[in-house]
């Protein structure tokens, strides 16, 4: 099947604005949404059902978690960056943003796992409590997320790069989507997990 | 990050993303320092905390909104899922306000029912 056979892969749809690769970003991260959500809401379930409930800063370590809020941030501005200068036809400035961008991803990655160490050595363990099971869980699920954005990215990055000699055009689009959903990534932490688990 | 007709320029993109995250930034860093240099009651610092996570989600919004001009399918989906997820946040607070008998203050009844000792069923 030629690759016009499928269309609007750039173009976009007169009925929606969007084209399919676009408008299928943000229904997924609308989906997550929905799934973060879910388990926020269970947070405040279980909160308001305990009858003691730790502070985040009593047990978890707020300057790490604070390092690691300030790398996320790094990161999604290196990836508007790259893709900046995917639009500006320079491609080495997306080589080093988009590198620089996934070398933040995997520092974050190795704090969290420092982290999370430091909880198991000091005896504290999904089990032990409702408070670090939630916290568990939704920071796993998060760290999953990186890790699936940084698969996209990586591709992109090395073996997928070579697509922009043939056409910038498509490939700058594929950074624009996998860099949508590397915001919606970043932004989960700093709105909503950082604070409410950390800081609440 | 778009490339429609109504988009704003590369430059203007930049310039918003920059904006939204260091704007987040000095807000998360406020959320910091109060913890530290404040010892607030508990509920103060809720109460605190949840409007900082409020401003902190409008700030996206509003930042988001400027990229959706003319793309009125995305906000009606958006709509919808924020409306979903404010009902799946408000479901636990209606049912800890549930007042129906036998559903609420289990561990008290607990508490009382070993207080006053076991009781005699059967008799």
């Amino acid at each position: 099947m030629s690759e016009g056979a499928v269309p609007y892969i750039v173009e976009e749809r007169p009925d929606t604005g969007f084209n399919n690769a676009t408008l299928g970003i943000w229904l997924f991260l609308a989906s997550e949404v929905m799934l973060f959500g879910a388990l926020f809401s269970s947070y405040i379930l279980l909160r308001v059902g305990a009858a003691h409930w730790p502070l985040g800063a009593s047990i978890l370590n707020i300057p790490l978690a604070t390092l690691n809020t300030f790398i996320l941030v790094g990161s999604s501005i290196a990836v508007v960056f790259a893709w900046a200068g995917l639009k500006e036809n320079n491609f080495g400035q997306f080589k080093k943003c988009m590198g620089l961008s996934m070398l933040c991803g995997l520092a974050f990655l190795v704090l969290k796992t420092f982290e999370y160490r430091m909880k198991f050595h000091h005896g504290l363990f999904p089990s032990t409590s409702t408070f670090l099971a939630i916290y568990f869980t939704m920071t796993g699920l998060h760290a999953l997320h990186i890790i699936g954005g940084l698969v996209v990215n990586g591709y992109l990055w090395g073996p997928g790069s070579k697509m922009f000699k043939e056409d910038p055009h498509h490939f700058t689009h594929r950074v624009e989507i996998a860099g949508i959903y590397w915001h919606f990534v970043d932004l989960l932490w700093v709105i909503l997990l950082f604070p409410v688990l950390y800081l609440l | 990050m778009s490339a429609n007709a109504n988009s704003p320029s590369t430059s203007q993109m930049v310039g918003i993303y920059s904006r939204l995250f260091g704007l987040l930034s000095v807000i998360t860093l406020a959320g910091i320092a109060a913890v530290y240099f404040f010892h607030v009651p508990v509920w103060v610092a809720l109460a605190v905390g949840l409007v900082l996570i409020a401003v902190k989600g409008s700030i996206v919004v509003d930042s988001f909104k400027q990229f959706m001009v003319g793309r009125n399918i995305i906000v009606l989906v958006f709509s919808l899922t924020g409306i979903f997820v404010l009902g799946l946040l408000f479901l636990p607070l209606f049912n800890h306000m549930d007042r129906l008998v036998g559903t609420q203050d289990i561990s008290k009844q607990m508490q009382m029912e070993t207080k006053e000792g076991p009781s005699h069923h059967g008799d």
